[in-house]
């Protein structure tokens, strides 16, 4: 697992990593980084399509986009909470 | 060390008592319903007693078995798809059991399938059921084996389309009153403690069709275990019941990162599914094996398959992390306080163990 960091972007390779491991990745750099960062989670365990979701609505992140790729999904999460909530 | 079973929803260990059913069963019906001779005829009287006494427990007017649960379903599929072409119809949260029948039941008898959309609950979704305006054979749980989670009301959609129903009651019979919108009701006897070999099909009307199950030992033990856990069930509901509020309402106050599904009012009294974040759920079900507390878990990781619950992933939920907790009708209360307490420490320590302890 790699992370690079933009200006407010993380990426959080987690290609490899099986249940629970790619949400366990995602909240580490939830922790990690600056609040409204743009946290980018790339996983190929298909698990991570139903988990990330709900690891979004139990801490109140907004999953902004769901990209399938060839071999792997590409999810981008907002840590801030949308507003008017 | 004192076990508990709490992976009760589908089936329950079988007590001495029952055990003892089926050795004398096994001795009075060893022979086969269709010998022609006095020992033939005392097996055929048995399993016929015993089919009886099944319906008449399920409010039906007969009742037949089937060797397991997947052939019960489809000999009741085929029971009514006989009779009408009518297109197959279940939900995403229904069992693998019934997904797979239907979907070999429409390409067998040539009719169309659906697996309709469920809300967040795991009902069936109520714009989804409104779209069904011609006649259909619904083939649906009464309550949900994982999640607990009471069907609708399908009364009036059935009145009103003049649809068929095949309800699927294995978890919820005992546990919650029958509604009346079904014809065809599958029941699993291993959910009160009989042994495996006769699942069961009750019709509403009509008669039974021909059969040659042979299990009669099984049979015989699924009626009687049948009669002792519809009479204990009253008691059983309400003490479930207590206990699946208390186990939900510790757990939430004495773990972060939860989420339970089961146990609200609505629900069968004894289901609860508790998914927790940041675990390894083989980890956290081996942990508390170990400690006397068996339990299901729905997350890949812990399944055969390698596939997470496709009950938890319809309804939007966490799959990792996943324990199924279906109560037996006979726990007591220190076993509820002590299983509470495990299920917090082996959380602790796995967290502890994977450093995922302060997320």
């Amino acid at each position: 697992m790699s992370q690079s960091s933009e200006a407010e972007e993380v990426v959080i390779d987690a290609r490899g990593l099986v249940c629970p491991h790619p949400v366990i990745a995602l909240a580490q750099a939830a922790n990690r980084a600056e609040p409204g960062s743009r946290l980018v989670l790339l996983a190929d365990d298909p698990v991570a399509t139903t988990d990330v979701p709900a690891w979004c609505r139990m801490r109140e992140a907004q999953l902004l986009e769901v990209d399938r790729r060839p071999d792997h999904w590409r999810f981008v999460v907002s840590t801030t909470r949308p507003e008017g909530r | 060390m004192s076990r508990f079973v709490l992976d009760c929803a589908v089936c329950r260990p079988v007590n001495e008592e029952i055990g003892r059913w089926l050795a004398t069963s096994a001795q009075r019906a060893w022979a086969p319903a269709v010998a022609g001779y006095h020992e033939g005829k005392v097996s055929q009287a048995l399993l016929a007693q015993s089919a009886a006494t099944l319906a008449q427990l399920a409010g039906g007017a007969v009742a037949w078995f089937a060797p397991d649960p997947a052939l019960a379903l489809r000999s009741a599929v085929a029971h009514i798809t006989q009779r009408a072409s009518l297109p197959l119809i279940t939900s995403l949260v229904d069992t693998v059991a019934v997904l797979d029948t239907v979907h070999e039941a429409a390409a067998r008898h040539g009719v169309s399938e659906q697996v309709l959309g469920v809300d967040s609950d795991g009902r069936i979704h109520p714009d989804a059921l409104a779209r069904l305006t011609q006649p259909v054979t619904m083939v649906t749980a009464l309550g949900n084996q994982e999640i607990g989670t009471l069907q609708q009301d399908l009364g009036p959609w059935k009145t009103s389309t003049g649809s068929t129903v095949i309800l699927d009651a294995r978890c919820a019979f005992g546990w919650t009153e029958l509604p009346d919108y079904w014809d065809l009701l599958i029941l699993d006897p291993r959910a009160w403690g009989a042994p495996a070999g006769a699942s069961v099909v009750v019709a509403r009307t009509g008669q039974a069709p021909r059969s040659d199950f042979d299990n009669v030992p099984a049979a015989v033990t699924a009626g009687l275990a049948g009669q002792r856990w519809v009479a204990a069930a009253p008691r059983a509901k309400e003490v479930a019941g207590s206990q699946i509020a208390t186990i939900r309402r510790r757990l939430q106050d004495e773990l972060s990162g939860v989420q339970i599904h089961g146990g609200e009012p609505d629900d069968l009294p004894h289901i609860l599914s508790v998914s927790v974040l940041y675990v390894d759920a083989e980890a956290v079900q081996t942990a508390l094996d170990a400690r006397g507390y068996a339990v299901g878990s729905g997350s890949a990781c812990a399944s055969r398959s390698g596939q997470p619950s496709h009950v938890l992933a319809a309804i939007g939920g966490l799959t990792s992390g996943n324990l199924r907790i279906g109560l037996p009708p006979d726990l007591g209360e220190e076993a509820v306080a002590g299983f509470v307490k495990a299920v917090v420490e082996v959380v602790t320590e796995v967290r502890e163990q994977m450093g995922t302890q302060n997320l």
